[in-house]
């Protein structure tokens, strides 16, 4: 299990090695060295195991550090270290944080967890479940606080909260605000300038955001990507004046097909603008966990943000028909100006329906209850079934992933590490 | 022996557990079942590097020892599957022709099982032992396969090909372990599927077998855990379907207590937990204990102890599984091994499954 960050780096990196490795395996060549089939074949087998399983351990603690894990349970007392690593995680504390909240040294920490907590008394365990605000009853539980709402009576921003240096570091500031320490000494000013070019009234804005989320987020590190959206937006020229009822069935399922022409990347941009739809690429500020947004500019006309945060085809097919959701059905509705979703957080009411009715436009619950594909989860059935609705087969595959709760299947197809690169001009951390 | 609903096909690894497990079923259960033998891969030793044996030795005493002198000479399926296509007895006989060629030899009435993904050897040497023992064929076939429009083009000349003609043919439509959820839709694919098969009326026998078996006993947690047997579920809303369309009714099989999938894995490398599989009404009961390895066997008689206790536990008169179950709760049978308790589930699996088929079948008013 990876407990810091340190060792997650040290895991990315093997898994880019191995990826390479299984890449370049010459079946042939290994056969030839090793004098066996049987050998070689296991080989590879090998690597592909030790594959999956740190892709386990980086997606466990990638899913944990986002802040989307809301409880996590240990059936049985055995179970229990493994709980307080996992909850120190999602709650966010590296090894020190937590060693300096119960008076320990950082090493102490890392040793108790290489070890399960094998040598740690019962003392030692209560502070530490104490630290972490875990419950323990019938069984140990742990429940990350949420963010409460945001306090919308403020008449001013907290320029302090905003990510200055990565905005810096990304170039985001119209006139070159010099060396970083002069960004940040200068930041209130900076980004005073930022947000009110493009916000006419961010106290409003920031207190009409609605954000799904499943951990702490930065919400003024939201509101500096939306500038940052509206800034790009802004460069687009649109065909017409967006219309709600250019938006037809027929028009969604057309732009669905789109998914499996060549240069999709560019006709999604310009089938949009023409309906008067605007829509950037912009990959998300650190403690945003942010997969897309949609909004409407100060003359009515929407805009769909896509971070990118998953790099995966499925996932901004997805992302994508849910903000068109969102702008079809809620964006008009009462005080919601704009609408932030990280989609790994159990949906509710608006967030429910986008989610359905994503589903349903790329994938007609009807086709799908009797698709084999459903039930085989097969790449050939995928494919066949994919071929069959007119849609890529990565998006067929990212439903099965869904509905089998199992993110290691079907890694091939599901088009990992094939979007990012489709929009070079994008900073991607 | 009637080969018809009221039959039960379990595809067997026919490994000691499974073998065994068949064995010590009386005379009278097994006229009730036609297992689908298949013959296991050559176990590979990890430590040497190398296959644990040849594929002669594996396959020397097959026959009379593992299917004539545990099954008996009665009817049954057996598929080589699992042996890699290229492998050769010695002067280059293939392992389908040594295998049949032994059966032949204690008069077992064994039905070769092929599919259409065999390759050309493969369908050669059925085909030889088609015309030879006139006995008929047992035709593999998976959904996927079935699902193709080209199907029905596909399979007759793939019988043209084999010289065989429809009524010699047993026809297994294969599920494997396919996600179950949700079971009204995937019925109705199977449904579709199966009455668009060609000559439903036909084939010899029709049987469909799959599983919801997990495929690793690792995500199942500490403790007693309840899995149900979709295939089993399926089953029955299909013949209700079928019943009421007037169709042919399918046998029913499975893959007992286990998952399609063959693992090779360093057993040098893992820690396999002990676990009891025991099957009750539309689901398994499933008892885990610690890895075997660590915490040793003798917690077989803790988990024992535990399922005579529950409420699901048939008696010890069920099976000989069941009394095994009860003898080593009260420590007169050691706790034996994984292979011991393999053979357990097997055992109470094909009473439980027999007994599930003919209260159905009761419930059809078809007897």
């Amino acid at each position: 299990m990876i407990t810091n960050e340190r060792q997650y780096r040290i895991t990315s990196a093997q898994l880019v090695k191995l990826k390479t490795a299984i890449g370049n395996f010459d079946f042939k060549e290994a056969t030839k060295r090793i004098k066996s089939k049987i050998l070689a074949k296991a080989e590879i087998e090998a690597l592909r195991s030790e594959y999956e399983n740190l892709s386990m351990q980086i997606h466990e603690y990638e899913t944990l550090k986002s802040g989307t894990v809301e409880i996590l349970k240990a059936p049985n007392l055995e179970e229990l270290p493994n709980i307080l690593i996992r909850a120190r995680i999602a709650k966010g504390l590296s090894q020190r944080q937590l060693a300096n909240a119960i008076g320990l040294k950082e090493q102490q920490i890392q040793k108790y967890e290489a070890e399960e907590y094998a040598s740690a008394n019962l003392r030692r365990l209560a502070d530490v479940s104490n630290a972490l605000g875990l419950n323990i009853s019938e069984v140990a539980e742990f429940r990350a606080k949420l963010q409460g709402p945001f306090d919308a009576d403020k008449d001013d921003l907290a320029w302090d909260q905003f990510p200055v240096k990565e905005m810096y570091r990304r170039n985001w500031f119209e006139e070159s605000p010099g060396s970083l320490e002069a960004a940040v000494a200068n930041a209130e000013e900076l980004i005073k300038e930022f947000v009110t070019g493009y916000l006419d009234n961010p106290v409003q804005t920031l207190a009409r955001q609605r954000v799904r989320s499943g951990g702490v987020v930065n919400r003024y590190a939201l509101l500096a990507w939306q500038c940052r959206v509206i800034a790009l937006a802004k460069k687009q020229s649109v065909g017409e004046k967006y219309k709600r009822k250019t938006i037809t069935k027929e028009w969604l399922d057309k732009l669905a097909h789109l998914s499996c022409v060549d240069n999709w990347e560019k006709k999604v941009i310009d089938y949009l603008r023409d309906s008067g739809i605007r829509l950037v690429i912009e990959s998300h500020l650190p403690n945003t966990y942010l997969d897309g947004a949609a909004f409407l500019l100060s003359d009515g006309s929407p805009v769909i943000g896509i971070t990118l945060r998953f790099d995966r085809f499925d996932n901004f097919w997805f992302v994508l028909f849910h903000e068109l959701v969102h702008i079809i059905k809620h964006l008009h509705k009462g005080d919601i100006e704009s609408i932030f979703d990280d989609l790994e957080v159990e949906a509710e009411d608006i967030e429910q329906e986008a989610d359905e009715q994503a589903g349903e436009i790329l994938i007609p619950e009807s086709k799908w209850n009797t698709a084999l594909a459903r039930y085989l989860r097969s790449e050939d059935s995928i494919r066949d079934f994919a071929d069959e609705i007119g849609i890529h087969p990565a998006i067929v595959a990212g439903k099965v992933r869904k509905e089998a709760n199992n993110y290691i299947i079907l890694k091939d197809i599901v088009g990992q590490g094939e979007v990012r690169k489709l929009f070079p001009d994008v900073y991607f951390s | 022996m009637k080969f018809d609903h009221r039959h039960y096909v379990p595809c067997l690894r026919w490994k000691m557990g499974e073998y065994q497990a068949v064995c010590r079923l009386s005379d009278t259960t097994k006229r009730m079942f036609t297992p689908l033998i298949e013959v296991p891969k050559i176990g590979f030793d990890f430590k040497e590097k190398k296959v644990k044996k040849t594929i002669d030795e594996h396959l020397s005493d097959f026959v009379l020892k593992k299917i004539y002198k545990k099954w008996g000479d009665s009817f049954c399926f057996v598929d080589l599957k699992l042996i890699g296509p290229s492998e050769r007895l010695a002067k280059g006989i293939h392992p389908v022709k040594y295998v049949f060629d032994d059966l032949r030899k204690v008069r077992c009435s064994a039905i070769p099982v092929t599919g259409l993904d065999r390759d050309k050897a493969y369908q050669q040497e059925i085909k030889t032992i088609l015309t030879k023992d006139k006995n008929g064929v047992c035709l593999r076939i998976s959904i996927e396969q079935a699902a193709k429009s080209s199907f029905g083009t596909q399979f007759s000349s793939f019988l043209s090909m084999l010289g065989a003609q429809t009524f010699d043919c047993d026809l297994i439509l294969d599920l494997g372990a396919p996600n179950f959820v949700p079971l009204e839709g995937f019925s109705q694919v199977i449904q579709n599927i199966m009455s668009n098969l060609p000559n439903l009326n036909k084939w010899r026998t029709f049987t469909i077998i799959g599983t919801s078996f997990p495929d690793t006993m690792a995500g199942i947690k500490l403790g007693v855990e309840i899995i149900p047997r979709h295939e089993w579920q399926l089953y029955k809303r299909l013949v209700n379907n079928f019943k009421k369309a007037n169709l042919r009714l399918p046998t029913f099989g499975d893959y007992a207590v286990s998952h399609p999938k063959v693992l090779e894995q360093d057993m040098r490398m893992l820690k396999p937990s002990v676990t009891i599989r025991y099957t009750i009404d539309n689901r398994w009961y499933i008892i885990k204990g610690k890895n075997y390895k660590d915490y040793g066997l003798k917690q077989y008689h803790e988990l024992s102890r535990q399922v005579l206790g529950s409420k699901y536990y048939f008696g010890t008169a069920f099976s000989w599984g069941d009394n095994y179950i009860q003898e080593c709760s009260s420590r007169n049978e050691k706790p034996g091994n994984l292979t011991t308790w393999r053979q357990v589930g097997t055992n109470h699996h094909i009473v439980k499954v027999m007994q599930d088929i003919a209260s159905f079948c009761d419930s059809l008013n078809t007897f």
